[in-house]
């Protein structure tokens, strides 16, 4: 009997945040109409797909014990990449910020790696040096692409009835969750994040390893990016700023630890969609846009609260 | 044996160096550089943020950070601007001690709670800014009481008001830095905080002192920023971490921490100041300007920590 109990416990306690996402999913559908409208929850989607594909990305730096302050500037420079070629030619538009996001996820893992240094000063200082670039491609200025072509696909279309990026976001969730759970690559991640040195002397590269997650997460925005580029079919040098703490929040509310070594993309997907729903409701009940960042930096200090207290449990 | 001592004096001083031949360039490619104006004007730049750089300093050598000062800053500026109806001096008083507020909360859940720093301030970073936004109604607001912009905009024998404020600052927290008991304490606690604990340091009290001191110090900034104009906005500070935290590390003060000065700091920030300056002068574009500063702050960290694997190895 007791033993039950125990486990009821432990999955309640594992599965808190989808707990609280049904509450507030079930609560909010009964209090708000225009919550549970169609046009709503599509809108809701348009936020979650771009910031859900980042998260996932994020997840992965964040389980090798890291930290990307730059995925919103980055985000940025690549909306403005793939505009910049789609106006020549569409495959270009496509793939060229994939290109250049290995490139900018190796710059920032090698120095991160090859130094040694705290991974939240290289990319605050990345994430001023990125928009810096972003900017002086256009001059500070908006642009827009060639409309009416099939760049518009993965950002307008719709495929059974849902609409494109959905799927995109759900690919690259489960591709993720695969490479974490069942691959060595994953399982040598998780070792990264939990002991670098113990990893190091195991023979795992973990240099190698983390600048990998580096790359992931930008390889992850540059998708993003292009959702949000096929669907506006413009871009500006301003479009990602302040993504970087959308991301973390949600990676942290979804119970990813900070420290590394844990987490899965399942857990970040719920943060996301919890992220997205309360300020979805702060929106439909006219809350000023400034409280969103003010329940953003609370979701990430109790958040941090509540994850070193279960793992001081977990220690003892 | 001379040649030691001149290479050992080169590598003590090599940014009050790199900031002479950086003048000197200047000087010869500019008339207007070594004007009185122009250097008034780069030390009344690099004083507001300069305040901030003396808290960082404090931090950094205590072994902390704080990401917040940017919003905190800026929540000073907008307090001061609301208050104004209440008189000048309450509205400064609110500014600096609503500064103070946000340090003492940076403290008590960095020390009580234990947790990383770095991870708290980013979220007092994102939690104040959203204050601050409010505060504004997401607008640029404006003082309502003429006189305010008196305290930076009186000069003494042209000196202005900022620049002798932060000038007071950095005396003030260098002696208590290099002559009190308390200056010692935190370069005991920033060399081994266990064994700061051991010889009985109050490490927890000493670490929020620093917490406390940096945010008053953001306070102070950003009253004398919103007196330049008498207006703040949510804006305001956007860039001050990365510059604050470049202008630390720039000076010499190693994340290791334990080791420092204030005067090192200063040294620091008055070499951005006169890059900032410099990029200026030159008529360099600002977007150009701002990924100047992001790969300078890279650069210096990996310097930084290139330093500290070479005196791990010796």
């Amino acid at each position: 009997m007791e033993e039950k109990e125990n486990k009821l416990v432990s999955v309640l306690r594992d599965q808190s945040q989808l707990i609280i996402l049904i509450l507030l999913v079930t609560v909010f559908s009964i209090t708000t109409p225009s919550f549970r409208t169609t046009g709503n929850f599509l809108n809701l989607l348009k936020q979650v797909t771009v910031i859900g594909v980042i998260s996932c990305g994020m997840t992965m730096v964040v389980i090798s014990g890291c930290l990307d302050l730059s995925v919103g500037s980055v985000f940025s420079l690549l909306n403005l990449v793939s505009i910049t070629f789609q106006l020549r030619n569409n495959f270009l538009g496509v793939i060229m910020p994939l290109v250049i996001a290995v490139f900018i996820g190796f710059f920032n893992g090698f120095i991160v790696t090859k130094f040694k240094v705290n991974s939240i000063i290289v990319t605050l200082g990345s994430l001023s040096l990125f928009s810096g670039i972003a900017q002086l491609i256009t001059n500070g200025a908006i642009i827009s692409g060639v409309t009416g072509t099939w760049y518009g696909f993965i950002g307008r279309d719709k495929l059974f009835g849902i609409p494109v990026h959905v799927y995109i976001l759900f690919i690259v969730a489960i591709v993720y969750q695969i490479i974490l759970s069942k691959t060595t690559f994953g399982r040598k991640i998780k070792y990264v994040g939990t002991n670098d040195t113990a990893a190091e002397i195991a023979g795992i590269r973990t240099n190698w390893m983390r600048t990998m997650a580096f790359i992931i997460s930008s390889v992850s925005v540059a998708i993003a990016a292009l959702i949000y580029s096929s669907r506006m079919t413009t871009a500006s040098p301003v479009a990602g700023a302040g993504y970087e703490f959308d991301a973390i929040t949600a990676v942290v509310i979804g119970g990813t630890s900070l420290a590394g070594g844990k987490g899965s993309i399942f857990k970040t997907i719920i943060g996301v969609l919890l992220l997205a729903i309360i300020i979805n409701i702060l929106t439909l009940y006219n809350v000023m846009y400034s409280f969103q960042n003010i329940v953003k930096g609370i979701l990430i200090i109790v958040a941090i609260i509540v994850d070193i207290r279960v793992r001081r449990r977990v220690e003892v | 044996m001379k040649f030691e001592k001149i290479k050992n004096f080169l590598n003590e001083q090599k940014i009050l160096l790199i900031i002479l031949v950086i003048g000197i360039f200047l000087a010869f490619n500019s008339d207007y550089f070594l004007t009185f104006t122009n250097i008034v004007n780069i030390f009344q730049t690099i004083s507001f943020e300069g305040m901030i750089v003396i808290g960082m300093a404090l931090l950094i050598i205590i072994g902390e950070i704080d990401l917040s000062v940017g919003s905190v800053m800026a929540f000073g500026a907008a307090l001061s601007i609301i208050f104004q109806p209440y008189g000048i001096f309450t509205a400064i008083i609110a500014g600096i001690s609503g500064g103070a507020l946000v340090g003492l909360i940076n403290g008590l859940i960095t020390t009580k709670l234990k947790l990383p720093s770095i991870a708290v301030t980013l979220g007092t970073m994102v939690f104040i800014s959203g204050i601050v936004y409010l505060l504004t109604r997401e607008h640029t607001i404006k003082g309502t009481n003429e006189n305010f912009v008196s305290i930076s905009q009186t000069e003494i024998y042209h000196i202005p008001m900022p620049v002798i404020v932060f000038t007071v600052l950095l005396i003030i927290f260098e002696i208590i830095l290099q002559r009190t008991i308390l200056g010692r304490h935190i370069f005991a606690i920033g060399g081994n905080a266990t064994a700061s604990r051991f010889f009985g340091i109050k490490v927890d009290a000493v670490r929020i002192f620093c917490f406390v001191i940096t945010g008053f110090l953001g306070g102070v900034a950003g009253v004398m920023l919103a007196g330049k104009l008498n207006v703040a906005s949510g804006r305001i500070g956007n860039s001050t971490v990365v510059f604050v935290i470049t202008a630390v590390l720039l000076g010499g003060i190693s994340m290791e921490g334990g080791e420092g000065s204030i005067f090192k700091a200063f040294q620091g920030i008055l070499l951005l100041g006169i890059i900032n300056n410099a990029m200026v002068i030159l008529k360099i574009s600002s977007f150009i300007q701002e990924m100047i500063r992001g790969l300078l702050l890279i650069l210096i960290i990996v310097i930084d920590s290139i330093n500290i694997q070479k005196k791990k190895y010796l």
